[in-house]
């Protein structure tokens, strides 16, 4: 068996009791690659933040079986899961949800926090790199209200980034968005993907997610199509606008 | 160290709010420290030289009211001989002529050993020797003259004994086991102090001394306190005890538990009307502490509840970045740090404050830095206890769920519902206690002032010997009243100070002084126009005359008068009515009854006083002329002829009319309304900020229900009524309460505060008050609802 950086077997999540229940995902089984650009795409309520949630270890599955870095999730505890949440994972929401009483660098300083052994200079230069590396290191000492929806959600990359996770996990990174700037956002996922980061991306826009390596579609909690890029996705893009 | 950062940044978010939820917790922190170190001091039973108080007995003979009365020395010293006694103090009583600065009165002696002084921590003396040469007075008793005594030599009429007056008793002293302390003296003078009266003649002295002698060791006039040895009871002592000596009845034992149980502190354990006092004050500290304690804990549960309900989002961030459910406390723990920090600072120096001045005002309960310290230390870990528990168990609440299910993490359960009625009943309970009093405190003393029932632009000028002269000399009032009468001046005189009078005290009875239901009144001579003077009506009869006296209406009450009417002309006896310069062989009658005046300021009105005429006595250290603004020249003339006619050496005083005496006497009470008001105001807003996180609470966890009704076409008023909605039934139960409270608690609130009182119109202005709290609570929870969108409200973001 190949050694998958993700992979589910029969996931399912069930919400709600007896005649009211609901499958919100139903026998879901698919693969993550290192290195993939995933799209996961369709209709509202079809299950897909909640496929994210689920992979992301913000949630648990009903049954079925989910491996993440080769380990059983089912066995884990939640010290073990927070912990992977922390070194594997990293998290781009639509809203962004960067802490308002924080400056931007506290905010991409956050997950280091909970990472022991870190020296707060080390934190410090680790947060500035990645700021750096989203062009946003000139708003380090700015609070979030002080930002525009682009610079808050490039902040929210940086901080979902500083830990160097293992799979990038974005909700409708750029549903906020106005398109030039959901366009420099994606450029940017796509930037981060050239640099071998797994990207797990959740999103309605058709153009984007064909611009992924691999689509998933689902429909009322089932994958009903995934669909392999014939083409690769184009680099060339990044420079454009 | 970025948690307290940040903790310190959402402190500052909110200034006002920050800095009511520190003072309250100051507060609390110094009621903690203050009832803590108080209470070792309070409650305990023994003083604490007793190591075993088993061990300790003490002894004297039942009388015929099967009471504990004094034995004598002869049979205490019998008994120091019984196997497992170590050894025996004394503790004495007479009364007795003494001699000082040049007045002769009858004191009640104490006499105590030296051994038993040292151990009880009465007055401080270096030694037994050291102690023979002195006497310590109470303060009651150095008022009846006019200078301090401290360094002064009384002498004992009886022996012709002088001694030098140490110092003063403690004020607490009033009495000492069961007698009342005048004067603290050495046992070893107690033979020179006996009288023995021969009908033929003078004895010699030696055989005089020797009869005293015998006499001393044979009367009844002392208990001991037995120190048993170890491995002896009370129970071994009585088997070899049986009386047959006392006539009276049989010797009374029993442990100095039992005879200790209502004394309480070191020092003053034989002053049990002392620790009543304190004991009460120490109960409603206690209660103070507790409600504050609650009150606190409720504000800031609901506090941090509203608050982590707004931080969910970021909750949910932290976790998603890896933060464990520990981190999250630890965090919550680190943001609280400042609050601790600030309100325990604020609170230790309160309670510093504080504790300073409960060791000077009294210095009996011994209170030691060490407790002090012990104190602070528990006050700051039961702060930091309340503040971490309230800041975790929201947080519990929140996550017990998914909290990445934002609809379950933010609905409320049962228990939450409940608890939530019961804090917002409890904090507009508390509102309303604190409102109540502190209205009560005011109109009480704005009550007080305003029913004075005197000419209050009456002056007062006291005439005094002049102190540095060297000579003491006294006053001769009726020389002085003869002159202001030649003078034509409207003037009065009194024996002292009208509003502070520094009078004297007597038992007074219609059949006898000496009976048991004697009363004890204050006493004053005034000139027979002093009422007329000031302005006061009287209820019946006329004013004092030579042999005839008037007292006012609340010693008329306790004489048992059944109206004013059915006093006058009723013969009364008075116990050294020599002091007033009546002439005790003679019959004293009632001339009138007046009202009752603030003589101790406006709080004491109803200090039973006895008034006798001025002229009847022979010379007074000090004079109080009475006199009407404007015939101050008409006194300075008449005083002036006086000095030179007679003595240059009396001054004038202006000691300021009776308008600013009552003002300086009711400065206590204006303190006391100053703090009523501050702490009405802060518990009231603490009480708010409550109301407004627990409204706050409510909305979040209502949003989707308001979205809904403002889709389907609700207006903000709408919600708005279903927000105070909520509060309404607990309103309704907390105002019935209140009322139940305040109608129950008054008699006890009117001991405490004297005049205090809660009409109906001061419930209403509660009433409204808290109807005001509880609607500026609602308004800020209301704008930020209307200030969402439907749809934002109904997604619960």
């Amino acid at each position: 068996m190949a050694d998958y950086l993700l992979k589910t077997e029969n996931l399912s999540k069930v919400f709600g009791k007896g005649s009211a229940q609901t499958y919100a995902l139903n026998d879901i089984s698919l693969h993550v690659e290192t290195g993939d650009f995933i799209a996961i795409t369709g209709p509202s309520g079809c299950g897909k933040s909640t496929l994210l949630s689920i992979l992301g270890l913000l949630d648990n599955p009903t049954s079925g079986d989910y491996r993440l870095c080769n380990r059983n999730i089912r066995q884990l505890s939640n010290y073990q899961k927070s912990h992977l949440r922390n070194r594997s994972l990293g998290w781009i929401f639509q809203n962004f949800n960067l802490i308002c009483d924080m400056t931007v660098l506290e905010n991409v300083m956050l997950p280091l926090r909970y990472t022991k052994g870190i020296s707060a200079a080390q934190m410090k230069k680790s947060a500035i790199e990645c700021l750096q590396q989203v062009s946003i290191a000139d708003k380090a000492n700015s609070l979030p209200s002080e930002l525009s929806g682009g610079q808050q959600q490039r902040v929210a990359i940086a901080r979902a980034i500083v830990q160097h996770p293992d799979i990038l996990l974005a909700d409708e990174p750029t549903g906020s968005l106005d398109s030039e700037n959901a366009e420099q956002i994606f450029q940017l996922l796509q930037k981060l993907n050239i640099g071998g980061m797994t990207i797990l991306l959740v999103t309605h826009a058709r153009e984007l997610a064909e611009r992924c390596n691999r689509i998933i579609r689902m429909k009322d909690g089932q994958l009903c199509d995934t669909e392999p890029m014939s083409v690769a996705p184009d680099h060339n893009s990044l420079y454009r606008a | 160290m970025f948690d307290i950062i940040f903790g310190y940044r959402l402190l500052l978010k909110n200034k006002i709010q920050s800095l009511v939820i520190m003072s309250g917790l100051a507060l609390l922190c110094a009621i903690l420290v203050v009832v803590s170190a108080l209470t070792p001091s309070i409650l305990s039973q023994k003083p604490t030289w007793i190591n075993s108080e088993s061990r300790h007995v003490t002894v004297g003979v039942t009388g015929h009211d099967q009471r504990m009365q004094p034995s004598s020395i002869a049979r205490l010293e019998q008994l120091q001989q019984l196997p497992g006694v170590a050894n025996i103090s004394y503790l004495g009583q007479i009364n007795t002529p003494v001699r000082v600065a040049g007045k002769t009165v009858t004191a009640s002696i104490i006499l105590i050993d030296f051994q038993l002084l040292q151990k009880s921590n009465l007055v401080k003396s270096t030694n037994d020797i050291h102690f023979q040469q002195q006497v310590y007075i109470s303060k009651d008793f150095a008022r009846q003259f006019s200078h301090a005594l401290p360094g002064e030599y009384l002498t004992l009429e009886e022996s012709n004994l002088a001694l030098e007056v140490a110092g003063y008793l403690p004020d607490s002293l009033h009495n000492i086991g069961i007698w009342q302390a005048d004067i603290l003296l050495s046992v070893r003078h107690f033979s020179g102090l006996v009288k023995v009266n021969f009908a033929n003649g003078k004895l010699e002295t030696a055989l005089l001394n020797r009869i005293k002698n015998q006499l001393a060791r044979e009367m009844p006039s002392f208990i001991g306190i037995a120190e048993l040895t170890s491995g002896y009871t009370m129970a071994d002592i009585a088997a070899h005890t049986p009386d047959k000596r006392e006539n009276t009845g049989n010797l009374s034992l029993s442990t100095n538990i039992d005879n200790l149980a209502p004394y309480f502190f070191p020092g003053i354990e034989f002053a049990p009307e002392a620790k009543k006092q304190l004991l009460r004050q120490w109960w409603l500290l206690l209660i103070l502490a507790i409600s504050f304690a609650v009150m606190n804990s409720l504000n800031l549960l609901t506090m941090n509840f509203s608050k982590l309900l707004e931080r969910t989002t970021e909750l949910r961030l932290r976790l998603s970045v890896g933060a464990h459910y520990t981190d999250i406390m630890r965090q919550l723990a680190a943001e609280n740090l400042c609050l601790i920090a600030i309100s325990g600072a604020l609170g230790l120096a309160l309670a510093a404050g504080t504790f300073w001045l409960t060791q000077n005002m009294l210095p009996e309960l011994h209170l030691s830095s060490g407790i002090m310290i012990f104190a602070m230390l528990l006050a700051v870990v039961l702060i930091g206890t309340l503040v971490l528990l309230s800041a975790w168990l929201p947080m519990f609440s929140i996550l017990r769920d998914n909290l990445f299910n934002r609809s379950k993490s933010q609905q409320s359960t049962l228990i939450g519902r409940w608890l939530s009625k019961i804090n917002v009943t409890f904090q507009i309970l508390v509102a309303g206690v604190v409102l109540s009093l502190a209205c009560g405190i005011f109109s009480a003393q704005w009550l007080s002032l305003s029913n004075i029932n005197l000419d209050t632009s009456i002056q007062q000028w006291s005439v005094i010997p002049d102190q540095t002269s060297g000579e003491r000399k006294h006053l001769l009032p009726k020389t002085l009243w003869q002159q202001l009468q030649s003078e034509n001046a409207q003037v009065a005189l009194s024996q002292d100070n009208t509003i502070k009078p520094d009078s004297l005290t007597s038992e007074i009875s219609l059949y006898s002084p000496d009976e048991p239901t004697a009363n004890l009144v204050n006493l004053l001579s005034v000139s027979s126009n002093y009422f007329q003077l000031l302005g006061v009506s009287f209820l019946s009869g006329t004013s004092v005359a030579e042999q005839r006296v008037v007292i006012n209406n609340a010693a008329a009450h306790l004489l048992g008068f059944p109206n004013p009417d059915a006093a006058i002309n009723q013969r009364l006896f008075i116990r050294n009515a020599y002091l007033l310069g009546l002439n005790e062989q003679e019959p004293i009658f009632i001339a009138g009854i007046i009202e009752n005046l603030p003589h101790f300021g406006t709080l004491n009105k109803h200090t039973p006083m006895l008034y006798a005429d001025i002229a009847m006595l022979k010379q007074t250290p000090a004079v109080t002329v009475l006199v009407n603004p404007a015939e101050q020249h008409t006194l300075y003339n008449g005083v002036n002829s006086l000095i030179t006619a007679n003595d240059p050496y009396w001054s004038l005083n202006f000691d300021g009319s009776i308008q600013q005496q009552l003002q300086y006497e009711n400065r206590y009470l204006n303190q006391l309304t100053l703090v009523a008001l501050t702490l009405a105001t802060l518990l009231s807003a603490l009480a708010g900020f409550s109301l407004y996180y627990q409204i706050n609470a409510d909305a979040l966890q209502q949003q989707t229900r308001f979205g809904i009704m403002i889709a389907v076409g609700a207006s903000g008023l709408h919600i708005l009524k279903l927000l105070m909605s909520s509060l309404a039934s607990a309103f309704i139960v907390a105002v019935s309460l209140l009322a139940v409270l305040l109608l129950i608690f008054q008699a006890s609130f009117r001991v405490l505060f004297t005049e205090y009182s809660v009409s109906l119109l001061q419930l209403l202005v509660v009433i409204a008050m808290l109807s005001i709290i509880m609607v500026l609570s609602c308004i800020k929870p209301f704008i930020k609802t209307l200030h969402n969108s439907a749809a934002s409200l109904i997604r619960g973001s």
